[in-house]
């Protein structure tokens, strides 16, 4: 058959039949296979080679951000869920770091897990993790800063505080940090980790270049969420007080001072609506 | 044989004629530490995409004391659907911090629909492909304020209505958009022999004028009942046969940046930097012939 009589693909038809066929090896089209010139191998065998290309690469993209799932589930069921994952939620950037923050859902949902309940926590914070590495650096404050800022009392209600942005909090009915650090570490199969010693609230965070878990209690952790949130301190105090009503709030936040958290303060523009049913705070000690 | 002064090349002004090698994470410190005479250091744009964290720090460091190139695996210049400005942009913003010497992209594609499989992936060489990737590489060029390299594609099949070869492509698209050419001599080679063509004819059909930069890497053979494809895996040593083919490449094109890259399975710092050593031998050599 002469060309012009073929019916030839445009450009984008043959990128969608390409794609259908590297997602799922049924549905080659004809047009798609009869394009392929075969040299001695058929189309098949040379398509196959750009489908094993593709899920060998996200699979390591998933496996270099969730390497504790992968050591608690072995490779070969890690392999499983992540070509699930791809299936179900491929791909949709060019930068590849973006990929893999719906694992933890995948992972909830499959009834091959439901004996590891922990599982999807650990993709959580393994998540975490990945984007606290590649978060923007800033420059940690000391609480002297605050004291010579001059910041008239009637005003402290209203302060922001600026968070690290290299920061996440997660909460888990699990003790994952032990989890993680178990699974991370190199095997010794002796060892043994109780996994119902209760639950953990952490700060994934990086500073100075070092990873870091901070553990908080349960009234801290909903006190740092405000402030990563962008709230106020009077709605940062009141979100630690519905946890705990003998919240420490200078002892909280001073703690947030030490453990460089705290790049910045500002002031909130409508003060006035928060300050008259919230208590004053003592930031002077 | 063809010597081109070197502010003939396109925008090669800071990568030297000289070998270099891919800078991965799992070298930054002995990098920082070691500090190799290599010439310069190549890194994939998109490992930067990170706003920071350690890639900075170590890129910093280390721009400081090398020319650094950036080479793109993930703007999907060949796909049909709309560029995404936003990667295009965060490109730009990383020239602005760390002015690149090249930069540099795939002959390929990515995505389609929205879905990305963040591969290099093959395609017809038609009129309508080559409009196509002008067009592309030139708004690329026009965002980015520079001319980019595109590089030729190891592929593992080829297409029955081809309008073009694929050297004909590249050249009528370095010409035509005013991009240059990025020379994998062991793309070529794997595509030879996945596909049965001379790679000294190709590296001979290649328009020495465009030619900015040449990528040498290794590659496996994977064996069937009824044949073998060579699959472009980054996890060897530079094969014999492709130091053959870029001593020729070289011979023809003149000493021309070249890379050592390695993504998978890395060896020590210390083999990258010899196999750059070799690559640095050979274009002594075609000086000192020419001399």
């Amino acid at each position: 058959m002469p060309l012009w009589m073929k019916s030839v693909q445009t450009l984008r038809e043959f990128q969608q039949s390409f794609r259908r066929a590297l997602f799922d090896p049924t549905s080659t089209s004809p047009a798609l296979r009869d394009q392929i010139v075969t040299h001695g191998l058929p189309a098949e065998r040379r398509l196959n080679v750009y489908r094993n290309n593709m899920i060998a690469s996200l699979t390591e993209s998933l496996k270099a951000t969730y390497p504790a799932v992968v050591k608690i589930v072995g490779d070969d069921f890690f392999k499983m869920l992540a070509r699930r994952y791809i299936e179900s939620s491929p791909s949709t950037c060019g930068d590849l770091h973006t990929f893999g923050d719906n694992f933890d859902k995948l992972v909830d949902s499959l009834p091959e897990t439901r004996s590891l309940p922990y599982l999807a926590d650990i993709a959580r914070l393994e998540w975490g993790y990945h984007i606290v590495f590649h978060a923007v650096e800033d420059n940690p404050i000391t609480l002297d800063a605050l004291a010579e800022a001059d910041i008239e009392p009637d005003q402290y209600d209203s302060i922001r505080f600026h968070f690290h942005p290299a920061s996440m909090a997660i909460s888990s009915r699990y003790p994952i940090t032990n989890i993680w650090r178990f699974a991370i570490n190199e095997a010794d199969d002796d060892r043994t980790l109780d996994i119902d010693t209760g639950g953990e609230n952490v700060l994934v965070a990086r500073r100075d270049n070092e990873m870091e878990f901070q553990n908080m209690g349960d009234a801290e952790y909903r006190f740092v969420q405000s402030m990563i949130s962008g709230l106020s301190l009077a709605e940062c105090f009141a979100a630690g007080c519905e946890v705990n009503t003998e919240f420490d709030l200078s002892n909280a936040l001073s703690q947030q001072f030490l453990r460089h958290n705290i790049t910045g303060f500002s002031l909130c523009d409508a003060p006035d609506a928060l300050s008259s049913q919230q208590p004053t705070n003592n930031l002077s000690q | 044989m063809n010597f081109m002064s070197d502010d003939m090349k396109h925008s090669s002004v800071s990568i030297p004629a000289s070998a270099g090698i891919g800078l991965r994470g799992e070298h930054y410190v002995s990098m920082d530490d070691e500090r190799p005479a290599v010439g310069w250091l190549e890194v994939h744009t998109e490992n930067y995409f990170g706003r920071g964290g350690l890639p900075h720090h170590y890129l910093k460091r280390l721009r400081a004391h090398y020319p650094v190139s950036f080479h793109g695996v993930g703007l999907s210049l060949g796909s049909t659907d709309p560029i995404h400005e936003n990667h295009l942009a965060r490109i730009a913003e990383l020239i602005d911090e760390y002015a690149p010497g090249l930069i540099s992209e795939h002959l390929s594609w990515s995505s389609v629909d929205g879905i990305f499989m963040n591969d290099l992936l093959p395609f017809p060489y038609t009129k309508e492909s080559l409009d196509h990737l002008i067009a592309r590489v030139q708004h690329t060029q026009d965002v980015l304020k520079r001319s980019i390299l595109m590089e030729n594609p190891s592929t593992y099949l080829t297409f029955e209505e081809q309008e073009f070869t694929e050297t004909d492509f590249l050249n009528t698209l370095a010409m035509r958009s005013g991009s240059g050419i990025l020379l994998d001599v062991n793309n070529v080679y794997v595509c030879a022999r996945n596909h049965g063509f001379d790679p000294y004819a190709y590296i001979d059909r290649i328009n020495a004028d465009h030619v900015c930069e040449i990528h040498l890497a290794g590659h496996v053979e994977n064996r069937f009942d009824d044949g073998s494809l060579l699959i472009d895996s980054h996890n060897q040593p530079v094969s014999d046969d492709v130091w053959s083919l870029y001593r020729h490449a070289i011979n023809r094109l003149g000493p021309v940046p070249s890379l050592i890259e390695w993504d998978v399975d890395l060896p020590d710092l210390e083999v990258l930097v010899e196999h750059a050593c070799r690559a640095d031998a050979i274009m002594d050599e075609v000086r000192a012939n020419a001399a």
